[in-house]
């Protein structure tokens, strides 16, 4: 009967919070702002870009050049008129004559373009020194004469990567997406539904059925049921908001707001995405037994909300601490994080995903991640079967724990 | 069971037969509802176990078991129908037969337009049937009410005890904890009495009348009762008293005693003292008030 029991608890969670309209407006809205903000991305940009060719033909200029670099042919083309005198230009820009005026340096490299302009506002009127600088640009790269040489000073070089290991081809960033894509998922889960783990068990003693409860199933059978009933509501929720995004990203692509990624480039490596899976795993249940523990101990939610932010704060450090393993693998701070059950899923996870995490080392992380969980589990099981009828009252741990088993 | 150093119930063990309805009797404090809770360990007792038919309980044996707790409440949020399939499938019910079980018992209890409504919208006394309804599901063998009236009014409580009346007569094992001293000399079949977690009286309800004065009559007369060394005076007000007669005494004699004493005896009842006495007698008067 306690299995069954078990499947009925999480029929019973995952249906009724299904049929909750708070659950699919959180789980879609999500897609759904991120769809408009870059739609109005898309729109602002192409509104600038129509209102920046509109400026270039009504900007209107004076320069002196004490470089001999600038081509008058480009500045004028530009709406430029060359003048003799720098105070003049000021002058002129004072008197509201022209928009701007650019005094080229005698040494550009080493002394800065002066450029005196009509206040437009502290960001569009960057767009005069933009301008001057432009011009010479234009007029330096008509003297090197030579397009690839201009290219490759100015740095934009491509290249190209493949590399090896044991002798094989690796799969390089391409490899690293979907293993990395786990990453995404266990945030998105623990974040969206930390609230809900928390309430689990709060809201049997927040509405006094507990004891009724308990008389029909274990604590650890009901805990089991309700942590399966989570993830399965995290998988729903994480598959709806991917199914939405992906219909956002092609109808985004389609509309050229975002650039194509062609997805057959993927490649699937069987080991990190399997340790990624497991990480995945073993991290969703540490955080939901942490949650439900503590909701187990907290009469109400008000009072849980302390613990609450600071297992959330254990979710979002380790997003600075995944910076450094791009740079600095073996930091300190970065190993410290890989081991420590709380910090260790996102960090393993992004060390895992790039191909720096030995097997052994995902290996360790497992059996912490799964050996702690187990912990954190029993004790949030005698957390609530303890305090299911201590209905006002914070539950002294250590009293919990050193009472005597039944 | 212990709370800290504190020893709240203290080797306390008592029998209840099959078929039978059995009172835990005590003021408030004295330990009943401590008791109920170690036995289904949701207290954890320093010693002592529940056994249902000489096993040890489990949870998992709910079927066999049905409680409703003081402390009342069930999921607010969710239909009634929705709440009493879960808990029938929790005891071992099909949802088809916890659904079909549960629209008989909303009618049973004039609900039967209420199984779509969430248990929020529900008045507390519509709430309270439905967590009996939860409790009785699947027929368990062995009911365990913790203040079964408490939170209802007179209509409903008839209604309540009349259901608890037919579980009875369908055999059904039943500990009632209870106030209800009238309740409880019409259904019980024994009781037990607890006072600061001890044992303080146990057996039938006859046995227990019978431990604390046996014969009493209940008297109305024109003035205050006399003491006498022939009976205890058990109340006295208003004219309307009880007493319990002393070793070797009769009723007759002491009609007799009262009228040569110039007293006007309107009303001289003899029968078995009344719970509601022996209660106020252990707990005494400011306890129980």
């Amino acid at each position: 009967m306690a299995r069954g029991n078990v499947s009925t608890v999480v029929s019973f969670e995952v249906i009724r919070t299904l049929r909750t309209k708070v659950f699919w407006v959180g789980s879609l809205l999500g897609p759904l702002l991120m769809v408009f903000i870059m739609v109005v991305v898309s729109l602002s940009s192409a509104s600038a870009s129509d209102s920046s060719s509109t400026v270039d033909q009504s900007f209107r200029f004076e320069w002196v050049d004490h470089s001999g670099l600038v081509d008058s042919s480009i500045a004028e083309a530009a709406g430029g008129t060359e003048v003799l005198d720098a105070a003049q230009g000021v002058a002129d820009v004072r008197a509201g004559t022209v928009d701007a005026f650019f005094e080229f340096p005698a040494n550009p490299v080493k002394d800065p373009i002066q450029v005196s302009a009509q206040d437009q506002g502290v960001v569009n009127s960057q767009s005069f020194s933009g301008v001057a600088a432009q011009v010479l640009r234009a007029s330096a790269s008509v003297q090197v004469g030579n397009t690839t040489l201009i290219t490759l000073v100015s740095g934009n070089i491509p290249t190209t990567l493949t590399t090896y290991k044991d002798g094989q081809q690796t799969p390089g960033i391409w490899g690293a997406i979907p293993p990395l894509a786990f990453i995404a998922l266990f945030f998105i889960i623990v974040i969206m539904q930390g609230n809900r783990m928390l309430a689990a068990t709060l809201e049997e003693k927040e509405n006094r059925v507990t004891e009724m409860i308990l008389t029909t199933i274990k604590p650890t059978a009901l805990l089991t049921g309700k942590v399966i009933a989570l993830g399965v509501i995290g998988l729903i929720q994480a598959l709806a908001m991917a199914v939405l995004t992906v219909i956002a990203a092609v109808v985004l692509m389609q509309m050229g707001a975002v650039a194509s990624i062609d997805l057959s480039k993927l490649v699937f490596q069987p080991v990190p995405l399997i340790f990624g899976a497991l990480i995945l795993i073993g991290g969703f249940l540490l955080f939901t037994s942490s949650l439900v523990a503590i909701g187990a101990a907290m009469p109400t939610v008000r009072d849980a909300q302390g613990m609450y932010a600071t297992v959330m704060l254990l979710l979002v450090i380790p997003i600075y601490v995944v910076m450094f393993t791009l740079t600095q693998p073996s930091n300190p701070v970065v190993v410290v994080c890989t081991f420590f059950p709380w910090t260790s899923p996102m960090v393993a996870m992004a060390l895992n995903a790039l191909g720096v995490l030995p097997w052994w080392q995902s290996l360790i992380v497992v059996i912490i991640l799964f050996a702690t969980t187990t912990v954190v589990f029993f004790i949030a099981a005698r957390l609530f079967q303890y305090g299911s009828v201590e209905y006002s009252k914070k539950l002294n741990i250590r009293t919990v724990l050193g009472a005597k088993s039944k | 069971m212990n709370f800290g150093t504190t020893q709240v119930i203290k080797d306390l063990s008592f029998d209840v037969y099959p078929g039978e309805t059995f009172g835990l009797l005590g003021s408030n404090g004295s330990g009943k509802t401590t008791t109920i809770r170690a036995l289904l360990g949701i207290y954890i007792p320093a010693a002592g176990t529940l056994h249902i038919n000489g096993h040890p309980f489990e949870p998992t044996q709910s079927g066999e078991l049905g409680y409703l707790p003081e402390e009342r409440g069930l999921y607010k949020k969710e239909t009634v129908l929705d709440t009493m399939v879960y808990f029938g499938r929790l005891k071992g019910m099909t949802a088809a037969a916890a659904r079909t079980w549960s629209l008989r018992y909303l009618d049973q209890v004039e609900l039967a337009d209420k199984p779509k409504v969430r248990l929020d919208k529900l008045s507390g006394g519509e709430q309270q049937k439905v967590q009996l309804g939860v409790t009785i599901m699947n027929n368990p063998r062995l009911l365990l009410l913790d203040e079964p009236t408490k939170g209802f009014d007179p209509v409903n409580r008839r209604l309540l005890m009349s259901i608890i009346e037919e579980r009875k007569r369908a055999g059904t094992t039943i500990v009632m904890i209870t106030h209800q001293m009238d309740d409880v000399e019409r259904l019980c079949d024994r009781i037990i009495l607890l006072k600061d977690g001890v044992r303080h009286a146990y057996g039938t309800v006859e046995e227990v009348q019978e431990q604390y004065g046996g014969t009493t009559v209940k008297i109305e007369a024109d003035q205050p009762l006399p003491a006498s060394a022939s009976y205890t005076i058990l109340t006295d007000e208003h004219g309307h008293s009880e007493i319990a007669l002393t070793a070797g005494s009769s009723a007759s004699a002491v009609l007799n005693e009262l009228v040569n004493q110039g007293i006007t005896v309107s009303s001289f009842t003899p029968g078995r003292r009344s719970l509601e006495s022996i209660f106020i007698e252990v707990y005494g008067r400011k306890e129980v008030d």
